[in-house]
């Protein structure tokens, strides 16, 4: 299914490939010479008129001149089933279009949505805690189920969760849609790598830097700015006071979207960063995705809610495992408090714990702690 | 004229009877030794020559001969300054009627005359007695490590001087009273009532001492996890003389035992990461025992494990499934015992605030597994017990409340031990975790609701078979802890959470 390109989209991969991410100067040459296709006609009959440019940039692009050089960027992109669009083009973002130096080309694997009713992109901490992991979960799974597109980066931690919620909501047509800052056919974060193909086959990951770009520190705050492009609304979910996370939201300010942030527990390290941007208005506090409707008023679908498949009644459990539960009802315990709380011997306490972790009632965390399984089970007082 | 005095040499712990035979005989004076020695041996000559002169004999103007028979054997160390010095006194004629005296002598000579301890006495002595010898006389600050073994006769030599005599018969030197088993007598820093919090990691500690489980405590810094590797001395069993004995013999070999007689603790023995492999299961060009035998009967404790040298680790695995380490090298081969239990720490990650509550762990996922991975799965594998220690919140460092003293967990590893040692009377070993899979059949039979738990926890933690005969023999521990002999479902349960690592690899 080779496809055919146009003369203007020659053009167009051919000054992408010298000018790289520098979207500004991409424009900046083309303004000079109308058009990009009389750019490269330009080059090609006297390299002199380019000498402003940067080395690195009149290198790039007599490389990118020599005959089939195109068309042999089009079959690797091809092979790994990259696509590329541009400002202009059907398929390109129509909110990515709206900002002042949109990419010059957006390369992407999988299917783009190009005017979503509803995106809203979700960032936040790396290192989330597991109130912060749930309420990623929860919001990607419910913005997604009632037809949103959720925007992330596909980072550790919150972008992960995001998107991994989205996924879950089987009945969305393209849930979701990954922000990378690496070529698109580089699996960044490596630990992502499940993930990063359910994304495509449901969704799309999509990058403005060339294909095969390796990832490079300075790339983030760049892909940050196509994130919140790509969103009507940023919503902040569990960071720290300053973080790659408050400088998104600073985009999307910038670029006049909104900003909503999840309040967390004061005191918490994670929840500065939310936490601060509602007390200086910077953000809007959100408690449910309905907040989220409500503010768009353009979804009307009642999100489901997702109701664990196990229900277990506290009466039907042994009587340590009970007081165990009411315990961690009230949030993550470790198994010295627990030990400390409750004034069993350590064995039964141990045992109790392995039968409630395989009934799915409880999960164990890093750091001997424990917490309800609240995905799978939902404890009932009778 | 000819002499010949008994001596006795060293390899690995066992040991060679050696003659020290001398001639002297006219011409050029002159004095060699032959029969394989090394360096020290040699420069003996210096000191016997110093040694007899200042001792008010005559070294001999002649050309002396001293052979240490058999000669295929190589001699190492000072060990025969004593034997040849009266070697040649008795060939010269300066020990009166009786060149050739019954007993067994070894010791380092000093220029004085005076005679000094040397390392692996007692391994010799029992090597000796084993070969019918009874009668020993040995350097004074060995005398005491000696005189523990029943049967024999210590004679303590203060110089050579008063040797000569005894040997003569002017002056009969005393022999050093048999020494008596005193019992085993455990010294410790820490007693575990010390440790605040923590109770599930010490609970696991008494598990994993009781039936000489191999444990590895995770934990943040400062969750207490080197305090209770050091608090573990305090719960260890009593010595009995027989393993004394054992201890002894391996210490003595390095000459840790020099004046302080028998060794009657368990060995505690912390090397630090850098260690070398030769350091840590033995080596050297004389194959000398290693920290894991000198930890024999004891406990060796690794701290930040995966900061070990990849190869140290796993060099340890042989020895661990196998209880002994054979040393070879060009110039010896040795044979060490080395029955341990393995203590071993380590942070969750490189930053080490994994699953803190305090600090954020800042470690990508990555990097968490790399250093993780550095623990080879066979290596975790030999690891019975693996526990998580959470971080101590404030309220508990400054509660009041002291959880069970030493002594009473003791008793219960004590009752523990006893209970598994009547149980594997007739199977050859005294220790749950010596069990083969055959054994596990026989003793750790789970009945259904049990075998149920067990197949969850096969699943759901993709546990390997090995890992899963482990928690069979942690679960029999657990119920020789609790003093009976069936195995609830409870216990099965327990044993569970010790494969923290199974669990934590499920969540990430």
């Amino acid at each position: 299914m080779a496809r055919e390109i146009t003369a203007k989209e020659e053009a167009l991969l051919w000054l992408n490939y010298a000018t790289e991410y520098h979207a500004r100067l991409f424009q900046k040459v083309a303004a000079r010479f109308e058009t990009v296709v009389e750019a490269k006609a330009a080059f090609a009959e006297n390299a002199e008129d380019f000498s402003a440019l940067p080395e690195r940039v009149l290198t790039r692009l007599a490389e990118a001149q020599q005959s089939g050089f195109i068309e042999r960027l089009l079959e690797r992109m091809e092979k790994k089933n990259i696509q590329f669009t541009y400002p202009g083009d059907g398929r390109y973002p129509r909110l990515l279009q709206e900002i002042s130096d949109p990419p010059s080309v957006l390369y992407y694997i999988g299917r783009i949505d190009p005017d979503p009713e509803l995106s809203l992109a979700i960032i936040g901490s790396r290192h989330p805690t597991k109130y912060g992991i749930e309420v990623a979960k929860r919001f990607g799974y419910e913005l997604a189920s009632a037809g949103a597109l959720v925007v992330s980066g596909m980072a550790e931690g919150v972008d992960a969760c995001a998107a991994r919620g989205a996924l879950d909501a089987k009945n969305a047509v393209c849930p979701t849609v990954a922000v990378l800052g690496c070529g698109v056919d580089i699996v960044y974060p490596q630990a992502n790598e499940r993930l990063y193909d359910e994304i495509i086959e449901r969704g799309a990951i999509v990058s403005e830097f060339l294909p095969g770009t390796r990832v490079e520190r300075y790339h983030f705050p760049i892909r940050n700015c196509v994130m919140s492009a790509l969103a009507h609304g940023t919503l902040v979910i569990e960071a720290a006071e300053r973080s790659g996370t408050s400088i998104t939201a600073g985009y999307a300010h910038d670029q006049g979207r909104d900003v909503f942030a999840v309040p967390g527990r004061i005191g918490d390290e994670m929840s500065a960063g939310p936490n601060g941007m509602i007390s200086r208005g910077e953000a809007k506090p959100v408690f449910s995705p309905e907040d989220i409707f409500s503010e768009y008023s353009c979804l009307h679908v009642p999100a489901e809610t997702r109701e664990p498949a196990n229900i277990v009644l506290l009466s039907s459990l042994k009587e340590e495992q009970r007081a165990i539960c009411r315990l961690l009802k009230s949030g993550e315990m470790s198994f010295d408090e627990l030990c400390e709380s409750l004034t069993l011997p350590i064995g039964t306490m141990n045992a109790s714990l392995t039968e409630l972790q395989f009934s799915g009632i409880i999960l164990s965390l890093p750091g001997r702690r424990y917490s309800i399984d609240s995905d799978r089970t939902r404890l009932k007082d009778i | 004229m000819l002499s010949r005095i008994k001596s006795h040499g060293l390899n690995g712990i066992g040991g060679f009877a050696v003659q020290v035979e001398t001639d002297i005989a006219n011409g050029l004076p002159g004095f060699e030794i032959v029969g394989l020695p090394d360096a020290a041996v040699k420069e003996s000559r210096e000191r016997v020559r110093a040694a007899i002169k200042n001792a008010g004999y005559v070294f001999p103007a002649a050309r002396i001969t001293v052979n240490l028979a058999p000669a295929d054997m190589r001699k190492e160390g000072a060990v025969y300054d004593l034997p040849v010095a009266l070697s040649i006194l008795a060939a010269s004629g300066q020990l009166g009627a009786h060149p050739n005296p019954a007993f067994v002598t070894f010791g380092e000579l000093g220029l004085d005359g005076g005679v000094r301890a040397i390392a692996g006495v007692l391994p010799m002595v029992i090597d000796a007695f084993s070969k019918g010898e009874t009668v020993f006389a040995l350097p004074e600050g060995n005398a005491e490590e000696a005189a523990y073994v029943e049967g024999v006769q210590i004679l303590p030599v203060a110089t050579l001087a008063q040797l000569c005599e005894h040997v003569r018969g002017d002056a009969p030197i005393l022999p050093h009273p048999t020494e008596r088993w005193q019992g085993s007598e455990q010294r410790y820093a820490t007693d575990f009532s010390e440790i605040k919090g923590q109770q599930g990691a010490k609970r696991a500690a008494e598990i994993a001492i009781a039936g000489g489980h191999n444990i590895l405590l995770i934990g943040t810094p400062g969750a207490g996890k080197t305090m209770l590797a050091r608090a573990i001395p305090s719960i260890l069993p009593k010595l009995t003389y027989e393993e004394s004995l054992e201890i002894t013999k391996i210490h003595s070999i390095t000459g840790a035992t020099k004046g302080r007689g028998m060794i009657r603790e368990r060995p505690f023995r912390a090397p630090h990461h850098g260690a070398s492999s030769a350091a840590l299961v033995g080596g050297g060009n004389r194959a000398m025992p290693g920290e894991i035998s000198l930890a024999h009967y004891g406990v060796l404790f690794l701290d930040e494990l995966p900061e070990f040298q990849h190869g140290v680790l796993e060099a340890l695995r042989q020895p661990l499934e196998d209880g002994f380490i054979t040393v070879s090298r060009a110039a010896a081969t040795a044979t060490y015992p080395a029955e341990f239990v393995l203590v071993a720490a380590m942070n969750p990650c490189p930053c080490g605030n994994h699953g803190s509550k305090i600090h954020p762990c800042r470690c990508a996922k990555s990097q968490i597994e790399r250093y993780r991975g550095r623990i080879s799965g066979p290596l975790l594998d030999r690891i019975d017990i693996q526990i998580e220690m959470p971080e101590v919140g404030f309220a508990e460092l400054s509660e009041k409340a002291t959880g069970e003293p030493s002594t009473v967990i003791r008793a219960r590893v004590e009752a523990a031990r006893e209970r598994q040692r009547k149980r594997f009377a007739e199977d050859g070993i005294i220790l749950n975790a010596q069990m083969n899979s055959r054994l596990i059949k026989r003793y750790c039979a789970p009945d259904a609701a049990s075998e149920q738990l067990l197949a969850r926890a096969y699943a759901e933690l993709r546990l390997s078979a090995r890992a899963y005969q482990r928690i069979l023999k942690v679960a029999r521990t657990i119920a020789d802890v609790e003093d009976t002999e069936e195995i609830t479902l409870a216990h099965y349960a327990e044993a569970i959470q010790y494969r923290s690592l199974d669990q934590s690899g499920r969540e990430a």
